[in-house]
Order: structure tokens, then sequence, then C-alpha cells
């Protein structure tokens, strides 16, 4: 049998790079944030690192469907940080459009990216989640990324979307 | 300048972070590729293998001389100037799915002096539907220092779930003298 083309553990590597890049960009972002909180996703990639370690001097005793599970849990932490960032920039801070930005340019490639990892362990090694869920979630994920990519690189398209709109209400 | 505000200037901030982070990221990928590249070798049953046949007890292809991959037929007889024939001296039996398999020789033992009485000990596998294929034959046709040297069969398809059984043939000279055993030991190759 071919060796699969990912382990469970590929989830916490891409966990512990979501954790770093969450850092650099709370850093980046320092006056929205509290001082402490680039550190503690330090500290959390950290721990991905120390988990990454574990779970490879226990690879045969753990077995494949447990490690599955503590990589995947410790991936939709990861995502609920960012989530939760995205959240925080739009309730709490109430900057919308710096928001919308941290949606389109981090919460939804990011989704996109561990969906379709997520689907394709689960299309080798057999499905554990439901494959329609993680569909839906691929294709809302690209789209949302392709509609925030046209707006990105031609801000004019939003204005033009609108005016047409009212043209059509006039009418 | 304090050294607080110089910690918590924003550009040195910056870079602290990005090294560290940068570090973390290498070292995770690096574990995570030493677990890529870690061979595993898992021991497992064979799908193809010998199991005993109605005549492996007197050609002698039982206890320690029967393996999954090899046998040993350590008594196997001839009479002068008559064909005996083992119809079952060992079967092959196929528990996983479709695979390929061949009967390769390994040794056959006995003094040289030996080989003068006998005429011919032919190996067949015998397929579930009856069809017969000759594998290797072992004659004096060298003369009768060397046994000759079987030829490699090639692989055949076995279904899932069949069994074969391995017939073999033995053939002595009218001139034979009694009481001359043959030991061959054959293995069984799968792909």
């Amino acid at each position: 049998m071919a060796d699969p083309a990912i382990l469970p553990e590929f989830f916490a590597l891409l966990s512990v790079d979501v954790f770093l890049l969450l850092s650099l960009l709370t850093c980046l972002l320092d006056n929205r944030f509290p001082k402490a909180i680039p550190y503690i996703y330090q500290i959390a990639a950290l721990i991905g690192f120390g988990h990454l370690l574990v779970s490879r001097e226990f690879m045969i005793l753990f077995g494949e469907y447990m490690r599955f599970w503590y990589n995947f849990f410790y991936l939709l932490v990861g995502l609920a940080n960012i989530v939760a960032v995205n959240l925080y920039l739009a309730v709490e801070q109430k900057t919308w459009m710096l928001a919308k930005a941290w949606s389109g340019a981090v919460t939804f490639p990011i989704t996109l990216i561990a969906v379709f990892f997520v689907s394709n362990y689960s299309y080798l090694q057999g499905a554990v989640f439901p494959m329609l869920i993680l569909q839906i979630g691929l294709v809302v994920s690209a789209i949302v990324m392709g509609v925030s990519i046209s707006i990105y690189l031609s801000p004019d398209l939003l204005n033009k979307l609108r005016r047409r709109r009212e043209v059509n209400q006039w009418r | 300048m304090e050294i607080g505000k110089i910690l918590f200037r924003r550009e040195l901030k910056l870079v602290t972070l990005l090294l560290t982070s940068l570090l973390i990221a290498s070292s995770s990928a690096a574990v995570y590729y030493s677990m890529v590249m870690e061979p595993t070798v898992t021991t497992a049953t064979a799908d193809v293998k010998f199991i005993a046949g109605n005549d492996s007890a007197p050609a002698g292809a039982t206890g320690g001389s029967l393996t999954d991959s090899w046998v040993r037929l350590a008594s196997l007889k001839a009479y002068p100037n008559t064909s005996l024939t083992y119809d079952q001296a060992v079967n092959v039996s196929n528990t996983g799915s479709a695979h390929q398999f061949k009967l390769t020789h390994v040794s056959i033992t006995n003094g040289t002096s030996a080989i003068s009485n006998f005429i011919s000990i032919t190996f067949k596998l015998v397929a579930k539907n009856g069809s017969e294929y000759v594998t290797f034959v072992y004659d004096n046709a060298d003369g009768d220092t060397y046994w000759g040297a079987p030829p490699s069969m090639n692989y055949i398809d076995i279904l899932a779930g069949e069994n074969w059984a391995v017939k073999v043939i033995t053939k002595a000279k009218a001139s034979a003298s009694p009481g001359q055993v043959c030991a061959i030991m054959i293995n069984v190759d799968v792909k």
C-alpha cells in the first residue's frame, strides 16, 4: 500500500503556522490588541511544536485515529482564534473595514486551506467527516476569497455594483 | 532610554517575533518531515502460503518442514520403474485478494550416488479447476553426478480464497537400489 500523502500531524503543523501568523499580525496591529497577545500566540505555537514532538515519540502507541483527533482539535483551536480576532475587530473595536479586510485576507483563505487538507485527508484515509459539509465549506471559502481578491484588486468594483443596483431601482 | 521602552519598541518586537516564528516554524516542519520519512515495517501473515495437503504426511511435509513460505518434502519415495504420484504433497492457499505466485527451487539433498537411482521428480501445480501446470522437473539428464537444474517457472494468477495442490510424481530406474530417499525444499514467491 502506498504511503498516505499526509499524516494527521500535518494539521498540527498547519495550526502552528496559523498561531505564528496571528502572532505577527497582532504585533503589527499592536495598538488594537493587548500587548501580551503576540507572545501568547507564540507560546501557543510552541505548544504545537511540543505536540508534534510527543506525537512523533508515541506514534505507534497512539494510533492513527487518536492522532487525527487531537491534531484536528489543535487545528480547530487555531481556526477559532482567527475567527475570534475577526470578531474582536468587528464587535469590540468596531473597526469594520479592518474586520472585513481580515476576513478576506486571513479568515477565509486559512479556512479554505484547512478544509482542503482535511477533505483530502478524509478522502485518502476513509471518510471521517461528512464530505458534503467539507465540500460546501470549501466552495463557500473559495467564493468569499475570490470576491475579496477581486475587490482588493479593483476597489471600484463594489461602487460600480452599488451604482448599477441604484439605477435599476430608479427604473 | 529605558530598557522596557526598547523592548516594547514595535520594530524590535516584530523582528524578535519574526525570528522566533521562523525558528518554531522550521523546527516544526523538520519534526513533521522526520515523521513522514520514518520507515515503518509491520509484520503480517502471508496471503499466499503453503498448507498441508492430503499426502503431506507421507511426503514428509509436516511439522517443522512446513512453513508459510517454504516447505521441505523430507521423505519422498520412488519405486523402481513405476511412477508414484503424491496428489497433494502440499497445498498452496490464498487467503487474501488475487495474487500471482510461483514455486522456486531451494535445494535438493542427497548424496550424489543416489542420483543414478532416479529417473525424474516432477512438480506440478494443480489449479482449483483441475488445470495442471508443470513447475519444474528434477532429472539426471546431465549425468548421474548432478541433478538437472530446474528452470524457474513463470508467475501464475491465483484468485482470492483458492487452494491449489502441488502434485509430485517420482520415478526410479528399474535397477534402483532400495532405501534411496530424496529431500527437496521449495519456496513460494508471491507478488
